[in-house]
């Protein structure tokens, strides 16, 4: 039994269903990754296991019990996430970010602890930020602004860590930089890694599962060798490929065909 | 264990290994300042006038040791006047405040969103077309105040979400309506009744008395503190709903605290002294401006509200001696220099 989990659930917003009829299971000490084509509920499915999003009939469940029900504190020392394409305050200094990660261990009166303190200071170093701690946010690169964003989430410090399209907007080499960031925390720290991805050969190399969705649903699950065949590529995103293997890590490769 | 660069002087107060409070030092040292010029000024706003007062009478007169005459002056007359300016100053400055940073926009100000027009409607009403005390006149500014208020929210809100600049755009074209009405009522009244509706209008802190101060006090430190707890939740409001609510925020009830706080603060300043305006806009920016802080920055907005609303009473009542100005004059004058300011240093910068 897992830690957290999708029970026969429909997701969607108020006026229209997205995802009819999910059930997700997300492996502890694992990182996932979902793939699936544009408008197909990744993100929909994301944000269900936060409690951004109630599922309109079934259920969603940490440790047995539903996301909803959970105290919101409690609930976000178990599960952070990172959002798509965060704005930072104006005129705001790396270090005042990261702090705001420590929201959910602090109560109303209680004071700025050495426990806070720390957890900043050994977010900031896993992302490599610590150098630019006084710098204000605005003069940063892009790069640089999302391991600030990773470092907020990192700080919150939770079992389970959501990140919604980490790599959007990022140039190559910070994407690679960003998920061997997240690869080295889940091997290092055991933390429940779920990600959304759109590039496939980034998802089937840093992937130990994969949860493969189209139209709101899930067509396949499982370990990237499992589930990346030239047919699940060809069914979910309609695409002629041979799916080779990836001469430096040995995962399947996507190598779509010449259109005839 | 290492600490924390924080790119600037911080204060840890408490013990050395577990401070209880980290304390911008620039922001500090502000307050410090400011309030120590607000103290000063006041001092001199009780001393000097017509009656001029020696400090040691003042001082006498204030630890209840004074001549009958100097203790009417200094206390009765002069100190609740001096007390409300500091007082609904500050109350101005953190309603405008909250206001800007539920809306994420600096022209979010409770008196851009017709509040202050809702109130004076409210008290036109009942000052003109019903007739009535200055309980029913503060009653029926806050009526005029609320409902504007739940009106504009009301139009802005779609889906039951309230966006930034849809709530700024509907308050002034509501605030815009009401004070046309303004203009209709006071047009129906005598030349009496409306120079004296006016006056209410133009926001004046002239004939404050202790028994009008004490309860908008003891009212205006429960709204005060509740804006002081609001403080870090609203810092985490501000990196965006979907992240703050990962990090456990209910964001919801955290807004609905804001509005509430925010009204609260700002009807409380309409209800007794009528409509100072550009406080509430201007000390929340120009204390961002001075501290570069993220954040409310409570402290130093409501020390900037006090000195400027106290400032404004005094230059009111001393610019002419024989005619007295309503202090809601001044303020509207040093609004527009300080636009005027604001828009040269920017154009230069762009």
């Amino acid at each position: 039994m897992t830690r957290l989990l999708v029970d026969d659930a429909a997701l969607g917003y108020a006026d229209h269903v997205v995802c009819p009829n999910v059930s997700v299971t997300i492996p502890d000490q694992r990182f996932t990754v979902i793939v699936g084509p544009n408008a197909c509920g990744k993100s929909t499915l994301l944000k269900s296991l936060t409690r951004l999003l109630t599922p309109s009939r079934g259920r969603v469940l940490l440790d047995g019990e539903a996301l909803h029900r959970q105290p919101t504190k409690a609930l976000a020392r178990s599960i952070g996430l990172l959002p798509q394409g965060p704005v930072a305050p104006d005129g705001i200094r790396v270090v005042d970010l990261v702090m705001r990660g420590r929201y959910p261990h602090q109560r109303l009166f209680s004071p700025w602890s050495p426990e806070d303190e720390q957890a900043v200071i050994a977010a900031m170093e896993a992302t490599s930020i610590r150098h630019l701690s006084g710098r204000l946010v605005d003069e940063l690169s892009g790069g640089q602004r999302q391991r600030v964003w990773m470092a907020v989430a990192l700080a919150q410090q939770t079992p389970i860590l959501l990140l919604d399209e980490p790599t959007t907007y990022l140039d190559l080499s910070h994407q690679i930089e960003l998920l061997d960031l997240c690869r080295t925390l889940n091997r290092e720290t055991g933390t429940t890694l779920v990600a959304v991805l759109h590039d496939l050969n980034q998802a089937a190399r840093y992937a130990d599962h994969l949860i493969a969705m189209k139209d709101g649903e899930v067509v396949a699950a499982g370990g990237p060798h499992e589930v990346l065949t030239e047919e699940l590529v060809a069914e979910v995103f309609s695409l002629d490929a041979r799916v080779i293997t990836d001469p430096e890590s040995g995962t399947p490769l996507v190598v779509p065909r010449w259109r005839r | 264990m290492t600490t924390l660069d924080l790119g600037r002087p911080v204060l840890r107060l408490g013990r050395a290994g577990r401070p209880l409070l980290l304390l911008d030092a620039r922001s500090a040292a502000l307050c410090a300042g400011l309030w120590t010029a607000t103290v000063l000024l006041a001092g001199w706003a009780a001393l000097s006038g017509a009656a001029g007062i020696t400090p040691a009478d003042g001082l006498a007169a204030l630890l209840g040791r004074g001549d009958e005459y100097t203790t009417m002056v200094v206390v009765e007359w002069r100190a609740p006047r001096i007390v409300m300016a500091v007082l609904l100053g500050a109350c101005l400055a953190i309603s405008g405040a909250l206001f800007q940073n539920l809306t994420a926009n600096p022209l979010g100000s409770p008196d851009v969103i017709g509040f202050q027009t809702g109130s004076y409607t409210g008290a036109l009403v009942v000052m003109l077309l019903l007739g009535g005390g200055t309980a029913a006149v503060i009653t029926g500014a806050l009526t005029g105040g609320l409902l504007t208020a739940a009106i504009v929210f009301a139009l802005a809100s779609r889906r039951g979400a309230v966006r930034g600049v849809r709530l700024i755009i509907v308050g002034i074209g509501v605030s815009a309506m009401l004070a046309s009405v303004n203009v209709w009522i006071l047009l129906t009244a005598t030349v009496e009744d409306a120079i004296m509706a006016s006056l209410w209008g133009a926001g004046n802190l002239s004939g404050m008395s202790w028994p009008l101060v004490v309860p908008t006090a003891t009212v205006s430190i429960v709204f005060l503190v509740a804006a002081a707890l609001l403080a870090r939740p609203m810092k985490v409001t501000q990196v965006g709903i979907p992240f703050a609510t990962a990090l456990g925020q209910n964001v919801r009830a955290v807004q609905i605290a804001a509005i509430v706080v925010g009204i609260g603060l700002i009807a409380l300043s309409t209800a007794t002294v009528g409509p100072v305006s550009f406080v509430a806009l201007a000390a929340p920016q120009i204390a961002r401006r001075l501290v570069r802080a993220d954040g409310l920055a409570l402290g130093p907005s409501a020390a900037i509200g006090a000195l400027l609303l106290l400032l404004a009473d005094v230059i009111a009542q001393r610019l002419d001696p024989d005619s007295p100005l309503p202090v809601g004059i001044v303020t509207v004058s040093i609004g527009g220099i300080y636009f005027l300011w604001l828009l040269i240093r920017e154009g230069r910068t762009r």
